[in-house]
């Protein structure tokens, strides 16, 4: 085996000195026989070296023996490559630029992705974290839930899944499991209100257990980091601060550690920065501040004893096993513990026969969030370059075909001397393969800078910047290795096969530029025809993704969200952090909501839970209007499911909708009175008065379908029966008005109830007749002059969040439109040098049609007719693919179906027109034939 | 020198094969046997034996060992292989072949 892996390398420096001592073996043998046979030993020597002939001729002799091995013969070959690439520079440039532009829009597609899958955590052993994840045939019930993005969930599906826990739940596996070397828990607070450095804003907070950072074996880049003693129930408010956080709000400052910060009114003392490697534990949530567990109660506004019960599930439990405990007895041990958990808690969280259990999952690919809605784009992408660098291949093997054709003259005479086919085939191969890294290794160049000018677009383009950021690892030069050499191979093989099919006896004859004598003649137009209809069916199928995308962006920019989004300013404040409680807070919104009015160039001011189109949604859940509320055997076993409907609910302040520009149907807006109902039900003891309600007319004619209008009716009351909850006294509506998008472009217009907003954050919507962003300056003036404590947060415009909303749509459909141009331009290209190749070859025939009269539209259409041939083969083909691809794209698109007739005639009628304008330069040329020069080549 | 012929193309092979069927040798001593036995009408130069011997010693025909000849000089001795041995059968056989159709048709004319 090394022996032939040697003899495959060639000839070696041990061989030659074999061959040399051999040779010098057989020299002296004959010396001695001449010798023996008498002569005196110069005569001997003399004569056997005569005898003996060239000794270098029989050693070149020996190393091309040794040699015509792969190496040997693969260097020849690029040698020879390299001189025919040479000869023809402009053939090379054109076709390394192609190639490079193809290979260079894969490799930056395929390094964002690969970035986003392959991304490592930046923690120490990321294969070994792991977290816990229940399991169960259906899922959890009659509980509270939260789930900040870290884990992919599901709760409906056909396996139930998701990674939220109770704290007691926690405490329990971590006082009575010995399986874990480390353990600790984590959850995202949202908001936090930070003060004590510079003007009050918001920041976004994270809560962990002592051992957390432990866990995970992220160390500190100052300072230290949060351990167990610092989350006792009694121990000092400390806080450390993420790398990134720390650099851009404290300047990277060393002063930083041991200030105190005051967040929601607590003072904090800073204690350590994280390392700079360890951005985030997941894509999407990315933390500026982290805190110990113990210190929820004092900084959460609105924290709860219940909060801290085993029915509410809200953080996420990682570990580490210890060496020796086998993953499946760990589960099965934790799993026990989780069923007791759920037991003891006094009312079915999970239904019977559900079989709640826990997987440790490797916490690599289960906290994977955000990246689903960061690759699928990505996806649709690569699926545009890689057409685009089929094209190119296509164009390139176009170029070579051609070439092939100048080349078979000598290809005949390497035939004739002995060449095997095969020899040749690799020859061509090997050229084609050295185009083709080449292509790849400035494609490189093009990926790294396509990759950054990606990474820039989305990063000016929303409001999280990605934290996953491309880089050349050994994937994405595998990845261009590899593609670069399927490439050569893919767009060479044709042109070789076809190339080496010579006809020996009627090339050696033949004369330059006349009519040659190849048998592959007629099949290399069939060949060069084919390869051009391909390009067409390819751009066909890029445009066309391209197109719905393109379609998707302008219905949902076109798109009536039923609310007037221009000149709207929109903030967000959140007085609980600034100490205010209760009523204070509903009296502090309809004061500002007086002060924002009043300043110029607001025409009118309103204020709400959220704003319109900003992502987050609230809904309920209720008894279907017109039925008797459930009784509690109902509701315990079950039943009143079948009666359940739900519902959008938005909490909104006086003057929403005349503000919004959102038109009444029926029935009256929210009065002072309303909102005084509306608080007095909020708390634990609800009065027997109804909250009014506002509701959309989806709500109208879905609930009280021949109610019209359903003013004063009454919906969602509950009995004192029911379970977990007090009476309650339902909803009356007021006000009907026009449906309006909630929470995304996308979503279908569902049922919805406004409310009275009581209490909580809340965003101020302004509509302004000026530039809404000149207003902020004021707005922050005022606001300060309220409460020095009171931070303004997201202050954005309407037209800006929507903006948001369709941000990867317009990504996707500025880059697919790009692709698809160029997918246009290359095949266009490889049609004019078919079209060219194909009128010089013709020039005697044309010339002599001419003699005999043919006109110029005669000459024309004996270029066309081909012409159209290949574009309209090329299209229906084409039409058809796109038909079956674009099938993938239908989650991404929007008022638009992926087989949209008129979108696939646009784009055919696109191509078809660009293509015969490609086709005009040769059919010019061929009408320019001047008979009597076509005929002279004779 | 005249009456020596030159050899067909392939025909070396054969007689290289043949001539190692006895016994290993080194280079020179089957370019001496060949020409022994032919009685000096072929005469192998070392030009055409060494690439010769090493072509069939690549295809596996022939294997080849470093061992002390007379005088204790160190010499390449090459011998058949199994596949060699059945390479010398289905050459012998063409030969044949080959040597009674040219008889035949010489014989015609």
């Amino acid at each position: 085996m090394l022996r032939r892996l040697r003899e495959m390398l060639g000839w070696t420096g041990k061989q030659e000195n074999d061959a040399a001592d051999e040779l010098k073996f057989h020299l002296e043998k004959e010396i001695e026989q001449n010798i023996a046979a008498g002569m005196k030993p110069e005569e001997a020597r003399r004569r056997a070296l005569i005898a003996f002939g060239g000794v270098d001729q029989t050693r070149e002799a020996l190393r091309e023996v040794h040699g015509s091995r792969i190496l040997e013969s693969l260097r020849q070959d690029v040698r020879y490559g390299w001189r025919m690439l040479r000869k023809t520079p402009g053939f090379t440039a054109v076709a390394v630029l192609t190639l490079a532009l193809g290979i260079g829009a894969n490799t930056a597609i395929f390094s964002l992705i690969d970035a986003v899958i392959f991304r490592s955590m930046p923690i120490a052993d990321p294969q070994s974290l792991l977290v816990l994840e229940w399991q169960a045939h259906k899922g959890p019930g009659n509980l509270s839930y939260r789930n900040f993005g870290d884990c992919d969930e599901s709760h409906d599906s056909a396996n139930p899944h998701g990674c939220s826990f109770s704290l007691p739940f926690f405490r329990q596996v971590q006082s009575q499991s010995s399986a874990f070397s480390h353990l600790a828990a984590y959850t995202a607070i949202g908001q936090l209100d930070m003060s004590g450095n510079g003007p009050a804003r918001m920041v976004k907070g994270e809560f962990v257990t002592g051992d957390y950072f432990q866990t995970l074996g992220v160390g500190a880049h100052l300072g230290r980091l949060i351990n167990a003693a610092d989350d006792g129930a009694s121990a000092q408010p400390v806080a450390v601060l993420n790398y990134g956080f720390w650099q851009t709000e404290f300047g990277g400052s060393e002063s930083a550690i041991g200030k105190t910060i005051r967040l929601n009114g607590v003072p904090f003392q800073i204690i350590g920065v994280t390392d700079p490697r360890f951005d985030a534990l997941t894509l999407s949530n990315k933390y500026d501040v982290i805190f110990p567990m113990a210190q929820r109660p004092g900084v959460l506004p609105n924290w709860k004893p219940r909060d801290d019960q085993a029915d509410h599930w809200w953080l996420l439990i990682i570990g580490r096993l210890k060496p020796d405990v086998p993953v499946t007895q760990a589960e099965a041990g934790v799993g026990l513990m989780f069923r007791n958990n759920v037991g003891s808690v006094g009312k079915p969280l999970f239904k019977p026969d559900s079989d709640p259990r826990i997987k440790l999952a490797q916490a690599s690919q289960v906290l994977g969030g955000g990246q689903k809605q960061a690759l699928q784009p990505l996806y649709v992408l690569m699926l545009c370059v890689g057409a685009v660098l089929l094209i190119a291949c296509a164009n390139v093997a176009g170029l070579l075909l051609a070439r092939s054709a100048v080349r078979e003259r000598e290809i005949a005479v390497r035939l004739a001397m002995g060449a095997k086919r095969s020899r040749i085939v690799l020859q061509f191969l090997t050229e084609s393969v050295m185009l083709a890294l080449a292509g790849g290794v400035l494609g490189l160049l093009v990926a790294i800078w396509g990759a950054r000018a990606l990474m820039a677009m989305v990063a000016s383009g929303t409001p999280n910047p990605p934290i996953f950021s491309p880089q050349l690892d050994w994937r994405v030069l595998g990845f261009t290795a590899g593609i670069s050499l399927l490439t050569g191979i893919l767009f060479g093989l044709a042109p070789a096969l076809r190339g080496s099919d010579v006809s020996l006896t009627a090339s050696l004859k033949s004369v330059e530029g006349g009519n040659s004598g190849v048998r592959g003649r007629q099949h290399r137009l069939t060949a060069g025809g084919a390869l051009v209809a391909v390009q067409m069916a390819l751009a066909i199928v890029v445009l066309v993704t391209a197109g719905l995308l393109v379609r998707t962006l302008s219905n949902l920019k076109s798109l009536n969200p039923g609310f007037d989004a221009q000149n709207v300013l929109l903030f967000g404040v959140d007085p609980r952090l600034a100490g205010y409680k209760g009523a204070q807070i509903d009296q502090l919104y309809v004061q500002l909501q007086e002060k924002f009015s009043a300043i110029p160039g607001v025409t009118s001011a309103t204020y709400s839970w959220i704003p319109f189109l900003a992502g987050g949604l609230w809904t309920t859940g209720f008894h279907r209007p017109g039925t008797p509320p459930p009784t509690k055997q109902e509701a315990e076993s079950g039943a009143a499911e079948k009666n359940e409907v739900d519902s959008d609910v938005f909490p909104v302040g006086p003057k929403f909708f005349s503000t919004w520009g959102i038109p009444f149907h029926a029935g009256r807006d929210f009065t002072s009175a309303d909102f005084a109902v509306a608080a007095g039900n909020e708390g634990d003891k609800p009065s027997s008065n109804p909250t009014p309600v506002i509701v959309n007319q989806e709500f109208a004619r879905k609930y009280f379908p021949g109610v019209n209008p359903p003013l004063g009716k009454i919906f969602g009351e509950l009995e004192p029966t029911g379970i977990g909850d007090a009476k309650a006294p339902g909803y009356v509506i007021v006000g009907v008005v026009a449906d309006a998008k909630y929470n995304s472009l996308r979503r279908e217009i569902k049922p919805a109830f406004y409310q009275p907003i009581i209490g909580g954050q809340a965003f101020f919507e302004l509509r302004t007749g000026t530039d809404p962003m000149s207003l902020v300056p004021t707005i922050k003036n005022l606001v300060n002059q309220q409460s020095q404590d009171l931070a303004v947060f997201r202050i954005s415009t309407e037209t800006e969040a929507i903006e948001r909303q369709v941000f990867t749509e317009k990504m996707t459909a500025r880059l697919s439109s790009l692709f698809g141009l160029l997918a246009l331009l290359l095949a266009c290209l490889g049609l004019y040098g078919l079209l060219s190749y194909e009128v010089t070859r013709r020039t005697r025939e044309i010339g002599i049609r001419m003699a005999v009269g043919a006109r110029q539209h005669n000459v024309i259409r004996l270029v066309l007719a081909k012409a159209v041939g290949l574009i309209v083969a090329g299209a229906i083909v084409g039409i058809g693919a796109a038909l079956l691809v674009t099938r993938f794209l239908s989650s991404f698109l929007y008022g638009v179906n992926a087989g949209d007739p008129l979108t696939l005639a646009a784009v055919a009628g696109l191509l078809i027109g660009v293509a015969l304008a490609a086709c005009y330069l040769p059919a010019r040329r061929a009408t320019r034939v001047d008979p009597l020069v076509a005929l002279r080549y004779e | 020198m005249g009456n020596q012929i030159d050899l067909l193309q392939g025909t070396l092979d054969l007689l290289i094969l043949k001539t190692l069927a006895l016994e290993p040798m080194h280079g020179w001593g089957i370019a001496q046997r060949i020409q022994q036995i032919s009685e000096d009408v072929l005469q192998v130069g070392q030009g055409s034996l060494y690439p010769a011997l090493h072509r069939l010693e690549q295809r596996g025909w022939i294997s080849a060992e470093w061992n002390t000849s007379d005088n204790n000089r160190r010499a390449k001795f090459y011998s058949l292989t199994r596949t060699g041995r059945g390479q010398l059968e289905r050459e012998l056989g063409e030969w044949a072949k080959l040597s009674a159709a040219i008889a035949m048709v010489l014989q015609q004319s």
